[in-house]
């Protein structure tokens, strides 16, 4: 599961929430991190940086049963070192990186750099090392890209291990039992727009299919009843006008995210602090709700 | 210092942070606060999303080029605004330093080329310095505002222009290059495992392009290395000023901290910081109840409501006051989650009160601890 969404909307948190979702029913679960930005660690509660090899999370949910969480983070750069040991080119791979020639190489073949990440995960699911790969993906406008990255390189490449590569994962990424995307917003104008977009261009440019969509930071509640009575110039009166034009606000983007996307929909509350667990279960409940 | 005086006094002002902070709507309503102090303000915009665009209403309008932009709220000022176009603008920079047309050509139809000017990391920002070292010498402006792309590495923008340098300057490209200079066509023994790596992860096609490309850039890297010096120049020059703008989520607030020390480090100061989208607190003084003529239960919803958000407003506030201690005495500017969308300039207009009115952030009453 790949999810993906623009900045600031809480795609690194809904990501945790997922596989802590997911370990809650019972399954292994790997956490891959895209991002070098150390915000996976504090939500999974995870006291080392991720690297490049799998790192156990603990979960304290005795929920869990079997279900368990690793994680690791998947740089282009160590999976272009791991690429190139894999392909007898190990001697070389080091004196490769040190002279910076990776970015001349994610030049020359532009895409390559997102080709190896997703590489990398296609191997794994291969391994079958975890019943669910929860990846947290880049930012929208780079996600699409990413996805975009194989079909581009596996005509680019006419031939050879990256023509191999990019088929093997095209035939991933056209499975949707095998994969699929989640995208995630916020009810706002902006945000919504761009999801819109991205959901198009995932599912037509790309061909991969979309999972439930999440909508974060939903007012859990509705248009308070303001009686008359009251002082106007009140906080009390101000917080529920606040409170109301915030929530007709999110229920109209609701509205016209419906009408752009038949897509089923997940709707996170505002949580001021953010607990994994409680994310988890709410995402659960909210599963079992559309089945 | 004020941020009224860093509006009136910078000739530049840079606005960072993570994406989806609204450095875009700081950005666009820093220009119209400028103007409407009576500067000639252009505000550049990188982001790829033309939030700009839409935030000014302009959406098809912005180019590589300045345009104008016409509103009661840019009084007694002029605001303009641009799209950076990256590829344009390298292409401009190309012809600059080339020594004829043929090496024009030979670059522009170069598929490496193209590469460079839309994947590789930091050209963007160093593509964006230059521009704003274009307009920074353009006399129709006197403040140049940039919207800085969402970055991995916050310290791209600065180090850009280096790192293209060094990039375009690379190792290989000089060892490729003697053999062909020497009137040989045999690549350099040692680096024929390196060229064979990489002719079987990119392919030969896409090899040869890099090669002819390096071919033909030789001779221009003069040119480009005086440039960056003196864009790198600009970049910390006293009056250019940082603004670093965050939402008050943890993970936006922690990315704003790193990227102040690391302006820091670099032997820069942050002028100021904008915390944009935070939840306004409400008077919670007790409401005469007597009067009320609503169910109990509408009045506790309204009551619980009002808490809520005030919590929300005092959560959002204990959040970011270690990063306000960490860029003092540089100041502070809260903008309010607003309760409508920021899509025209008459709301980027209420933003822009929001920076210059001089309310002191400890007024406010969920502050006074």
């Amino acid at each position: 599961m790949i999810v993906a969404g623009k900045g600031g909307v809480g795609k690194t948190t809904v990501s945790a929430g997922l596989a802590m979702a997911a370990a809650q029913i019972g399954l292994r679960v790997l956490f891959v991190e895209l991002d070098e930005k150390p915000g996976a660690e504090r939500i999974l509660s995870c006291s080392t940086p991720l690297g490049y090899e799998s790192t156990e999370i603990a979960l304290i949910d005795p929920q869990c049963g079997t279900g368990h969480i690793s994680a690791r983070r998947i740089t282009p750069q160590a999976a272009l070192s791991d690429y190139l040991d894999t392909h007898g080119l190990g001697r070389i791979s080091r004196r490769l990186m040190k002279s910076g020639i990776i970015d001349i190489i994610a030049t020359a073949a532009p895409g390559i750099d997102d080709l190896l990440v997703l590489g990398k995960i296609k191997a794994l699911e291969l391994e079958n090392v975890a019943d669910l790969i929860v990846v947290d993906g880049p930012a929208a406008g780079h996600a699409i890209s990413m996805l975009m990255a194989p079909r581009a390189l596996h005509q680019s490449v006419s031939a050879g291990p990256i023509h191999q590569q990019a088929e093997d994962i095209l035939e991933m990424l056209a499975d949707g039992l095998r994969c699929q995307v989640m995208l995630v917003t916020l009810p706002e104008t902006t945000p919504v727009n761009e999801l819109v977009e991205t959901a198009f261009a995932v599912e037509e440019e790309v061909g991969v299919q979309l999972a439930p969509l999440v909508i974060n930071n939903v007012e859990e509640h509705g248009v308070l009843s303001i009686p008359q009575s009251l002082n106007p110039q009140s906080g009390l009166v101000q917080a529920a006008q606040f409170h109301n034009s915030r929530v007709q606000l999110q229920t109209q983007e609701i509205a016209r995210l419906s009408q752009n996307l038949a897509l089923p929909k997940l709707t996170l509350p505002f949580f001021s602090a953010m607990h994994c667990e409680i994310l988890a279960a709410t995402l659960l409940d909210q599963i079992r709700l559309l089945q | 210092m004020t941020f009224n005086r860093i509006i009136d006094e910078s000739s530049i002002i840079i606005c960072c942070g993570s994406g989806g902070v609204g450095k875009t709507t700081a950005a666009a309503a820093i220009g119209i606060a400028a103007a409407q102090s009576g500067r000639r303000v252009v505000v550049v915009t990188i982001d790829p999303a033309k939030r700009l665009a839409d935030a000014l209403g302009l959406s098809d309008e912005l180019g590589n080029e300045p345009h104008r932009i016409d509103s009661s709220q840019t009084n007694p000022g002029e605001l303009w605004a641009m799209m950076l176009d990256t590829q344009a603008t390298f292409n401009e920079v190309v012809c600059t330093y080339s020594a004829d047309k043929e090496q024009v050509e030979r670059i522009m139809s170069n598929r490496f080329f193209h590469n460079i000017s839309n994947n590789l990391s930091g050209t963007q920002e160093y593509m964006a310095a230059e521009k704003l070292f274009q307009l920074h010498g353009d006399i129709r402006f006197n403040l140049v505002v940039i919207d800085t792309p969402p970055t991995r590495d916050a310290l791209n923008f600065l180090d850009a222009p280096s790192r293209l340098i060094r990039f375009l300057d690379h190792r290989l490209y000089r060892f490729l290059l003697t053999p062909a200079r020497s009137g040989l066509k045999v690549i350099a023994a040692a680096m024929q495992p390196f060229v064979r790596a990489i002719a079987r992860i990119v392919g030969a096609q896409a090899l040869d392009d890099a090669l002819a490309f390096f071919r033909a850039f030789d001779g221009m890297d003069e040119g480009f290395r005086q440039r960056a010096v003196e864009v790198v120049t600009l970049l910390r020059s006293p009056t250019t000023s940082y603004v670093v703008v965050t939402s008050p989520n943890l993970e936006t607030i922690d990315e704003a901290d790193f990227f102040v020390s690391k302006l820091h480090d670099e032997g820069l100061s942050t002028a100021a910081l904008i915390v944009n989208r935070i939840q306004p607190s409400f008077d919670n003084a007790a409401v005469d109840n007597t009067e009320h003529l609503g169910s109990v239960d509408e009045f506790s919803a309204l009551q619980l409501n009002l808490d809520e958000l005030n919590e929300r407003a005092r959560d959002q506030r204990l959040r970011v006051a270690g990063l306000i201690a960490h860029v003092a005495p540089a100041p502070v500017r809260f903008v309010p989650l607003l309760d409508h969308d920021v899509a025209n300039t008459d709301t980027l207009g209420i933003v822009a009160l929001h920076l210059v009115s001089d309310v002191p952030y400890s007024t406010d009453p969920i502050l006074d601890r």
